[in-house]
């Protein structure tokens, strides 16, 4: 993909391009970092976006914004950040691909008091906790995408508890005296938000307004991308389809927020902080977090605070062969930055006449010099007179490509951006191929789990004998498998004579069990060399294995929290509430006053007789009565992802429960001592067994069970080791 | 009622959380009877109904019924006393007046008698009547509306009090017992077995409605508790998180009055476990609270001065 290149095009098309860079940097980084990647003294304040998104959370918030995420999780774009799926719709979050799903009260109902509250603090508890991250550390970017129009209640909620907790962390100013900034505090939060269509109402329009004020607003979000759909609409000609908007939209949003992440990521914060657009010695190498934070309060405290809403555009410039280094990159910037201005359909030139900042971040193959980051600036000057300048300049790419990719945000006070109607470009030839493209994006088809299952299905490996060998050969297996076909097909193959190897030479060539069928079938080729038979793995009949259990499946885990599940009338779930430590009655008595204030002053207190051994017992009889009648059901979630729901008692997994492993597999069943224990169902998400439907001793297949396969075949027997070791069952079934 | 709150605050929070809660529980409910409660019966169609049961058997249900009723007889209040122990009925045997049984609520459920003429009026104390449920060794065929039935008729007959002797058990009787009852005693002994079935009888109380319970802690002696030997009452009433009526000590007599059919609060010279009982009466009646407190006695003055010079211990 990267090989197409050319200098004009512009754009969100280019996403797809973009997402392989991203993809193809990252196995370079992967190569080039795997011994530092093994020492445990990583930067961790240099990094806060962190290597291949480590510490990033990303969430999404309503059925839009689990589109979003699932987009990006299936792109692979960030594949260690840990993916969250906010949504009061059930169905969405089952059909999620992220790996953490949230549900939201649903606005269908009326929900009573700080139950949204109550939930958003609950859910950003839970993003801010780190349980999604690789690490387990708290995430220290947070990105939240949304369709503006369905996040107004839950979704400002939401960040406004992500503000809440991520600056209760983060250090305070002068002893907790923050004087008048209003700056975030914490890590990064970004915001992607898609605005509705325009025939969408004017509801979801207010709706969307709302949030983007309140995601702007001072001290939330440092980054508000906006990606208007009805721009889109109306700046496409005729042609353009609400759906074919929409996946556009999609594509900007993500391509934006993918760079955004990336001018963000510490190890590309080479860049530079222009006081003054003209004088090139301003240039600060070395930007930090903060220092960008100052400088948006800056220029947006006196429009209102906040952090603005940006709206994205892109642009690519091949470097020209022609001047010195630095002169042939200040014309590709230049070119880029023009690109990227002219050409985007959300960057119409009324944009730049409203903008208060202008961000601009440039990627390239070699180092700016001084002529090239003065012409950034004056590019950017002529564009927005008005406006300051942010520029960005990330780490020259080892590879040395030989084009300047520039995105370009305009940042706007909210109220101005929500009144800012801006003129139609010529984009519209532009547009076709932009739809094209981003309908052939990586991550816009949905995750398909038919089609995903069968490479899972082929991983069952069997030996294949030396027979099978002599007669195709030690090619690779594409031929072996081509040689097969024709052979079954009745078309006899003269394969050349084999060069006869010693023992030790000879390969092991492990194929689909198929494959080994048809190989057996079609052994009537040439044998003119005899070998000696070897052992051939499936003569013996076939063991009957269970499929590997999750690795968490046996394992007291930690909890990371334990939240009651909030119902309302007619008893559905609509919440979680944390669970907040008590102080026990014990603590609290041993904390009475120990001494007694007399005439003669302090005399120790005379201490409580203990109770006598037979009320000791009968307490002890009672409290075990009366436990089972007071389990109480919760919902804890473990550092190693796994997620219980069921009966708790003593801070243990005991009675019914069910709880979804970090690999997506799920048991339902019987509980006692942390472990499962007792009948239960163990599924699982991926394979060809459905699921295993039988008797579990702590945390290990014991007994009577059924193995029930996707086909529909169903094995019954007795267990052992996760293996079948008789057919009968102890007991009736 | 002025004794549920006066109870109620007697309740100490137990040190266990199972206990504690339970307790909890207990006592805002106790708190909430009486919120609601009227004070004490007129005897216009308004009687209190209070069944007396325990779970286990023979811890004494059958005599502190009788006794209960006697002395709230004595005290001058219309009382009632349903043998509801169908089959296995005493209760005529511990007042004394087992030859007088003609006829029984049965019959007069099946329309053979009036109410009148099954009961058995007491005739050392007129207020105090006896209604048994069946003849003995008769099969078993009460239901539930034929207690609400039965206990209609005796508030119009303008009894103040109605005392349910409660089969042992917590089967059909038990629920046939305690549905038509406003109040509970739990009779229990420092036993750990009659505990733990007060303490199933004590939920089962609170399952079905009846959230104004008081415990009445049986054969208690004080030997065996200084020797640690038995469970204090205050460890039984923590234990189980009910307020407490009162603690009757063993007493022989009992056996001696049970066989002359004669209850303990008759005596001339009233015996400790007969003054228990008039005492606990006087708390059900809510007239004067005698509950004297088993964890805190009162200070005298040379203890009040000591304390004033070396500090309270409270």
């Amino acid at each position: 993909m990267c090989a197409r290149r050319s200098s004009q095009t512009n754009g969100f098309t280019r996403v797809q391009r973009q997402l392989g860079r991203h993809q193809s940097r990252r196995t370079n980084r992967r190569a080039g970092r795997r011994d530092a990647r093994s020492t445990p003294n990583e930067t961790p304040e240099e990094d806060p976006i962190g290597y291949r998104g480590r510490e990033v959370a990303i969430v999404g918030i309503g059925t839009r914004g689990c589109a979003l995420v699932d987009a990006l999780c299936e792109s692979r774009a960030l594949p260690e950040s840990a993916s969250w799926a906010l949504s009061a719709d059930v169905g969405s979050l089952e059909r999620s691909a992220a790996a953490n799903r949230w549900r939201l009260p649903p606005q269908t109902v009326e929900v009573s008091g700080k139950v949204v509250e109550d939930n958003a603090a609950s859910a950003a508890a839970a993003v801010m906790s780190g349980e999604g991250t690789l690490s387990g550390t708290p995430p220290r970017t947070v990105v939240v995408l949304c369709a503006g129009g369905e996040a107004l209640e839950s979704g400002e909620a939401f960040v406004r508890e992500i503000s809440r907790v991520k600056a209760s962390t983060a250090k305070r100013g002068f002893f907790g005296f923050k004087g008048a900034s209003r700056a975030p505090e914490g890590g990064m939060m970004l915001a992607g938000v898609i605005e509705p269509f325009s025939f969408e109402g004017r509801r979801k329009k207010t709706s969307c307004e709302e949030f983007v004020r309140c995601a702007s607003g001072a001290g939330a979000c440092d980054v508000v991308l906006t990606v208007s759909q009805s721009e889109l609409l109306k700046n496409g000609e005729e042609n353009m389809s609400v759906q074919d908007a929409t996946s556009v939209a999609d594509a900007s949003l993500l391509f934006s927020v993918l760079s955004s992440l990336d001018a963000l990521r510490g190890n590309c914060w080479n860049s530079n902080f222009v006081a003054n657009a003209s004088d090139v010695e301003a240039w600060v190498p070395q930007t930090k977090k903060n220092e960008l934070r100052a400088f948006v309060n800056r220029v947006m405290s006196s429009r209102g605070g906040g952090c603005g809403v940006s709206h994205a555009g892109r642009g690519v410039a091949q470097v020209p062969t022609y001047g010195s280094i630095d002169e042939a990159c200040a014309s590709a910037a230049r070119k880029a930055i023009l690109t990227a201005a002219r050409e985007s359909p959300f960057l119409a030139p009324g944009r730049f006449d409203t903008a208060h900042l202008v961000v601009c971040m440039l990627k390239h193959g070699v180092s700016l010099g001084p002529i090239a980051r003065a012409a950034v600036s004056q590019v950017l000057s002529e564009l927005a007179p008005e406006a300051e300048q942010f520029i960005t300049v990330a780490d020259p790419d080892k590879k040395g490509t030989t084009e300047v990719e520039v995105s370009l945000l305009t940042v706007t006070d909210a109220a101005t951006a929500a009144n800012a109607a801006p003129e139609s470009t010529n984009v519209s030839t532009v547009l076709d191929e932009q739809r094209a493209k981003a309908n052939a994006m990586p991550f816009i088809p949905r995750y398909d789990a038919e089609n995903s299952e069968p490479e899972i299905q082929r991983r069952k490996t069997t030996k294949l004998s030396r027979e099978d060998l002599k007669t195709f050969g030690f090619g690779d297996t594409k031929e072996m498998v081509t040689q097969l076909e024709a052979s079954r097909a009745g078309i006899s193959i003269e394969s050349e004579p084999v060069a006869e190897k010693s023992k030790s030479e000879e390969p092991v060539v492990y194929t689909s069990a198929e494959l080994l069928g048809e190989m057996s079938s079609a052994q009537t080729v040439t044998d003119k060399i005899t070998y000696q038979e070897v052992e051939i793995a499936t003569n013996a009949p076939p063991k009957v294995t269970l499929p590997a259990l999750p690795r968490d499946f046996a394992v007291n885990g930690v909890a990371v929290r334990i939240s009651e599940p909030q119902r309302d009338n007619a008893g559905n779930v609509i919440g979680y509430k944390t669970l907040e430590a008590k102080e026990s009655d014990s603590t609290k008595q041993s904390k009475k006053l120990s001494r007694v204030r007399s005439l003669f002053g302090w005399r120790p207190a005379k201490k409580e007789e203990e109770k006598s051994n037979l009320s000791k017992r009968a307490l002890g009889m009672l409290e075990k009565d009366r436990v089972g009648s007071d389990r109480s059901v919760v919902r804890v979630e473990f550092a190693s992802l796994a997620v219980y729901e069921g009966e708790w008692v003593n801070g243990k997994r005991e009675g019914d429960g069910r709880q979804v492993f970090a690999n997506g597999d799920w048991y339902d069943g019987k509980w006692f001592g942390d472990l499962p224990n007792g009948k239960g169902r163990l599924s699982f998400k991926t394979g060809d067994v459905a699921y295993f439907d039988g008797t579990f001793n702590a945390g290990e297949v014991d007994g009577d069970g059924t193995l029930v396969k996707h086909s529909g075949e169903e094995i019954t027997g007795i267990w052992r080791d996760g293996a079948l070791v008789s057919d009968e069952c102890d007991l009736p079934r | 009622m002025a004794c549920a709150r006066a109870n109620a605050l007697h309740v100490r929070c137990p040190t266990t959380t199972g206990a504690r809660r339970a307790s909890a529980r207990r006592a805002s409910r106790a708190v909430r009877a009486e919120a609601t409660g009227a004070g004490e019966p007129t005897g216009d169609g308004d009687a209190q109904v209070i069944v007396v049961t325990s779970g286990k058997g023979g811890v004494g249900k059958t005599t502190s019924s009788a006794n209960l009723g006697m002395s709230m007889a004595r005290l001058g209040y219309r009382v009632a006393l349903i043998d509801a122990d169908i089959g296995l009925r005493n209760l005529d045997l511990l007042l004394g007046l087992e030859n007088r049984v003609m006829y029984t609520a049965m019959e007069v459920l099946e329309g053979e008698c009036r109410m009148e003429q099954a009961l058995i009026r007491d005739k050392r104390w007129r207020t105090l009547a006896l209604l048994p449920i069946s003849k003995n060794r008769a099969r078993y065929n009460v239901t539930k509306s034929n207690m609400s039935t039965l206990i209609k008729v005796l508030k119009e007959m303008e009894f103040q009090y109605i005392i349910i002797d409660c089969p042992a058990g917590i089967d059909v009787g038990f629920i046939n017992a305690i549905s038509v009852a406003d109040s509970a005693i739990i009779v229990t002994t420092p036993e750990i077995t009659a505990i733990r079935d007060a303490d199933r009888v004590a939920g089962l109380l609170e399952a079905n409605g009846i959230y104004d319970v008081k415990l009445l802690v049986n054969r208690v002696r004080a030997d065996m508790i200084k020797k640690n030997d038995m469970m204090s009452v205050k460890d039984v009433q923590e234990m189980l998180g009910v307020p407490l009526l009162g603690a009757i000590p063993e007493d022989t007599e009992v056996i001696v009055s049970t066989n002359r059919g004669e209850p303990l609060v008759l005596k001339k010279k009233l015996t400790l476990a007969g003054i228990a009982y008039e005492n606990a009466a006087r708390r059900i009646s809510g007239k004067t609270d005698y509950l004297i407190d088993l964890d805190r006695p009162k200070k005298g003055i040379l203890q009040r001065v000591g304390e004033f010079f070396a500090g309270d211990d409270e």
